[in-house]
């Protein structure tokens, strides 16, 4: 007994030493927590006239950026290892998001617009009598929580039990995932659906009682995020480096050939297609309070192929890949919709042909490319 | 001799606008029972002048000019009052309010004035004009009015238009006639599915004062419209249903032909849709006075430059990614975004409006049913493009070798066949197809930079529904996906009906994932 205890301890530690192994991961995860740290106390103790204060501006934008950091991670766990391209992974992170939003929602209480203290603004806007069913336990902070991995977990599950179990793969898959996100948009649009249509849910007041904009909370959803990521790239380098990791690897290259070999390969598919929806979920649920809206909009097709960009620049498969990726990306996104955003949208198509066809591996493949030829003189 | 007749003739004329004048003049008053005259009298001058006069009553649109008692119509753009001289239609410019008066109406009057230009477009007019004119009447048709048309009963000769003037005579029978005549009325008006018809009979069968034998037929005479109105609405539920399939299977044709054919997912399908319905729309603005003519001549252009947009894609894009599927898919995708964006700086985001051709504008009745040209010209359109890709596809050399590759590469190869270049021009022929689509969708939604996107996820459905690779099953998936979203929509509306289609097929997928009718193989497909 004790014997085997030993052993597990031993494997924990020759994972532990595989996390380690990878150089690149580890800069990145020291960065993030630094971060952690220092961005907080920046934006809070140093005055504002200062060169090195951070403004609350950015450190939200900084937080949104590690959500998409997150999201892209969760994307290349199930595209970059397994093989499965979801260009719907925008229904996870939205439906996270509006769990979320949900509860904040209720926090807002009687300080809305008309006062209620039962129902939020919008369904007073639209004459409804009491609260729908669904939205019942999103006062607690807890049950939000729990929803925001409950709901976009279960959902994957299902989706993708149905999916993988009747051996839906490749391309159409992707389709289909596409489909799902659209539905969820077309659906999140409407009013009598019951979650502000239009307009989604904004105007949030307090989260966990403290006021959302003060510089606290806002210094506090950046560690949560830069937290959440952290834990998010470990538990991905945790599986990939297990043996499910090799599993994985092997359904994305010959699936065929592993169901030969006698392994169940939905099985695996469905577990690692909920994990990465469930960090999806997450990633929504921090970035709806930094952002201060959650709509429909997330759900549209094309912020869901962008999340794949994000991974396609970043390089798929190397999970740190994938944030680079997103922060790149969404960097050269805030600047360039600033300056012009027909450029911005070009080079976002320029980014698309020239990655899949030039960079199959993204910017790892670009530093190998600079190695080489250094290497030569 | 003839000039005496052409004189007398014009005088006639002058003596018929000196006449309106005057009465026109008379309007000019508050006493709304004097007004009412005057608009009998107008009415009486039967000619085209007293029916705009009517009209442009109707519309507020007749001031008379304070200064000089001038008659103007009047047309108010942006609150500035642009005036026209009633008599010959010469541009006067802008005038001031103040100095102009406009012919006030009341709601009795302005009912009047309907069942008057209701009349006079009986007497005169197109048939189209007719059938609208005695349409008004069955709203508002009285006693007057039946003596007017008892005698165009006997002067039409149009067998359509005199059922319709059977049907106003008898509606207004019904209403005002004696027992006896009211009974055989109610009886000629069962199964009548016009909207006004029907609320006389409700009204009829819901009149407490009338005897209960006119009520027995009312009742029976009702029931058998409404029943003919509940046939008629499947009918027409089932046109829309194949117009919206028709539309799905126009936008998913050329996909199945380079998604079924070649295997390449082009996300970038639907912005070819666009650049086709651009086509037409450049097509008409360098032949502008040619309607016909320039929707006609933008079918082959469309196919010939979206045909060579679809081999610039090959060449540059997707040839190096064959194999790769789900790379295919974002480098189309972001090719799609700059096509997008390209179109938008080049024309503007607004929409443009591709004009229709006579014979595409218009409706057509059939029964009860009013279709409308454009959405029929459509259908026969989508048979058409649709047989004569089966027909390429089935009996042409391309055509042969084109499935030749798809179901054998290597064997083609072998067999002397260019397969590269059979790629190549079948991924342009899916393309072509797609431009010939933007110009039948020019005709029935705008055209704008974002016209693509609208159908790219609804043609993937269509094809992915119907089966990869076989074209009657893209057919069938676009007409079963139409109908089954126009049959759910008068019972969960329209946005909801979609939502029901998708949901139908994530899960339909689910159980047969190869779509409808898929190729059968005992391969395991890698």
């Amino acid at each position: 007994m004790n014997k085997q205890l030993f052993e597990n301890k031993k494997s924990l530690i020759n994972n532990i030493y595989l996390l380690l192994g990878d150089t690149t991961g580890k800069y990145l995860i020291t960065i993030l927590i630094i971060s952690i740290f220092l961005l907080p106390i920046l934006h809070i103790y140093i005055p504002e006239e200062s060169f090195f204060h951070i403004s609350s501006y950015t450190i939200s934008l900084l937080g949104k950026y590690l959500c998409f950091a997150l999201l892209a991670l969760s994307l290349d766990l199930i595209w970059g290892y397994t093989g499965i391209l979801s260009l719907g992974h925008g229904a996870f992170f939205g439906l996270g998001g509006y769990m979320m939003g949900m509860h904040l929602m209720r926090e807002i209480g009687d300080r809305g617009v008309y006062g209620n203290s039962e129902l939020p603004d919008f369904m007073v806007f639209l004459n409804w009598e009491e609260l729908p069913w669904f939205w019942y336990g999103f006062d607690s902070f807890l049950f939000a929580s729990l929803m925001v991995i409950l709901v976009p977990g279960l959902l994957a599950f299902i989706f993708s039990a149905l999916a993988f179990g009747s051996r839906v793969t490749g391309v159409y898959f992707s389709i289909i995932t596409q489909a799902l996100v659209f539905t969820l948009m077309l659906a999140f649009f409407q009013n009598d659906f019951g979650f502000g249509g239009n307009n989604g849910l904004t105007d949030f007041k307090d989260i966990l009682g403290k006021d959302i904009s003060s510089k606290e909370t806002r210094g506090a959803l950046y560690s949560c995020s830069a937290i959440m990521l952290i834990l998010g790239y470990l538990i991905c380098r945790i599986i990939i480096s297990s043996k499910i990791g090799n599993i994985l690897v092997g359904i994305r290259d010959r699936e065929n050939r592993m169901r030969f070999l006698g392994y169940n390969t939905t099985v695996f598919k469905i577990i690692i297609f909920t994990i990465s929806a469930i960090l999806a979920g997450i990633a929504g649920a921090l970035y709806v309070p930094q952002v201060g809206i959650i709509n429909p909009g997330e759900f549209s097709p094309i912020k869901s192929i962008e999340i794949v960009v994000w991974v396609a620049l970043g390089g798929r498969g190397f999970l740190y890949g994938a944030i680079i990726g997103a922060i790149v990306v969404n960097v050269l996104k805030s600047y360039l919709t600033i300056i012009s955003p027909e450029i911005w949208i070009i080079f976002l198509g320029l980014i698309f042909i020239l990655v899949t066809i030039y960079l199959p591996n993204g910017l790892t493949d670009l530093r190998r490319i600079i190695k080489r030829n250094y290497g030569r003189k | 001799m003839y000039i005496i007749l052409v004189f007398t003739n014009l005088n006639y004329l002058l003596a018929d606008n000196n006449n309106l004048r005057n009465h026109i003049l008379e309007l000019d008053t508050k006493d709304f029972n004097k007004k009412i005259v005057s608009i009998e009298k107008i009415s009486e001058i039967k000619t085209d002048l007293s029916l705009l006069t009517l009209k442009s009553i109707l519309n507020g649109k007749l001031f008379i000019r304070k200064s000089d008692k001038k008659i103007l119509l009047v047309e108010v753009i942006d609150r500035k009052y642009n005036a026209y001289d009633f008599f010959d239609k010469k541009e006067l410019g802008i005038e001031k309010k103040r100095k102009l008066k406009k012919i006030k109406i009341n709601n009795k009057i302005r009912n009047i004035l309907n069942n008057k230009i209701a009349i006079l477009q009986l007497s005169s007019g197109t048939t189209r004009q007719k059938t609208e004119a005695i349409f008004d009447i069955i709203k508002e048709g009285n006693q007057k009015t039946l003596i007017i048309i008892n005698e165009l009963l006997l002067k039409e000769k149009d067998k359509e238009l005199l059922l319709n003037l059977n049907l106003a005579k008898n509606s207004i029978i019904a209403r005002y006639g004696n027992e006896i005549e009211k009974i055989e009325a109610v009886k000629s008006l069962s199964g009548s599915t016009n909207n006004d018809i029907v609320n006389i009979l409700k009204s009829i069968v819901n009149n407490k004062i009338i005897s209960e034998n006119i009520k027995l037929e009312a009742t029976k005479s009702l029931e058998a419209s409404l029943g003919n109105i509940k046939f008629n609405n499947i009918l027409k539920t089932t046109f829309f249903g194949l117009s919206l399939g028709s539309v799905l299977l126009l936008a998913a044709i050329g996909l199945a032909i380079t998604f079924g054919v070649v295997g390449v997912i082009n996300m970038a399908h639907g912005e070819l849709i666009m650049i086709g319905a651009y086509s037409a729309y450049v097509v008409q603005q360098i032949i502008p006075n040619n309607i016909s003519a320039s929707i006609i001549i933008s079918i082959p252009v469309a196919f010939v430059f979206t045909g060579f947009v679809g081999v610039l894609i090959e060449r540059l894009i997707v040839k190096n990614l064959y194999g790769r599927p789900l790379e295919t898919l974002l480098a189309t995708f972001g090719l799609s975004l700059i096509l997008q964006q390209t179109v938008r700086s080049i024309f503007s985001p607004l929409n443009k409006t591709v004009y229709s051709p006579e014979w595409m504008s218009g409706i057509t009745r059939i029964g009860g049913l009013e279709l409308t040209n454009n959405r029929i010209v459509i259908i026969i359109f989508t048979l058409i493009v649709f047989l004569t890709v089966v027909y390429i596809l089935k009996k042409t050399l391309f055509g042969l070798q084109m499935r030749a590759v798809t179901q054998n590469r290597k064997m083609a190869s072998a067999m002397g066949i260019n397969t590269k270049k059979i790629d190549m021009f079948t991924f342009a022929f899916g393309a072509g197809v797609a431009g010939v689509a933007g110009v039948a969708l020019s005709q029935i939604t705008n055209v704008g930079p974002n016209l693509g996107q609208n159908y790219i996820i609804d043609s993937f459905m269509v094809v992915v529904f119907g089966g990869v690779g076989n074209l009657f099953g893209t057919f069938i998936g676009a007409f079963g996906l139409g109908l089954g979203n126009k049959l759910l929509e008068p019972y969960v509306g329209a946005i909801v009906s979609k939502i029901f289609i998708l949901l139908f097929i994530i899960i339909f997928i689910q159980f047969r994932p190869k779509g409808l009718f898929s190729l059968k193989g005992r391969m395991v497909d890698e």
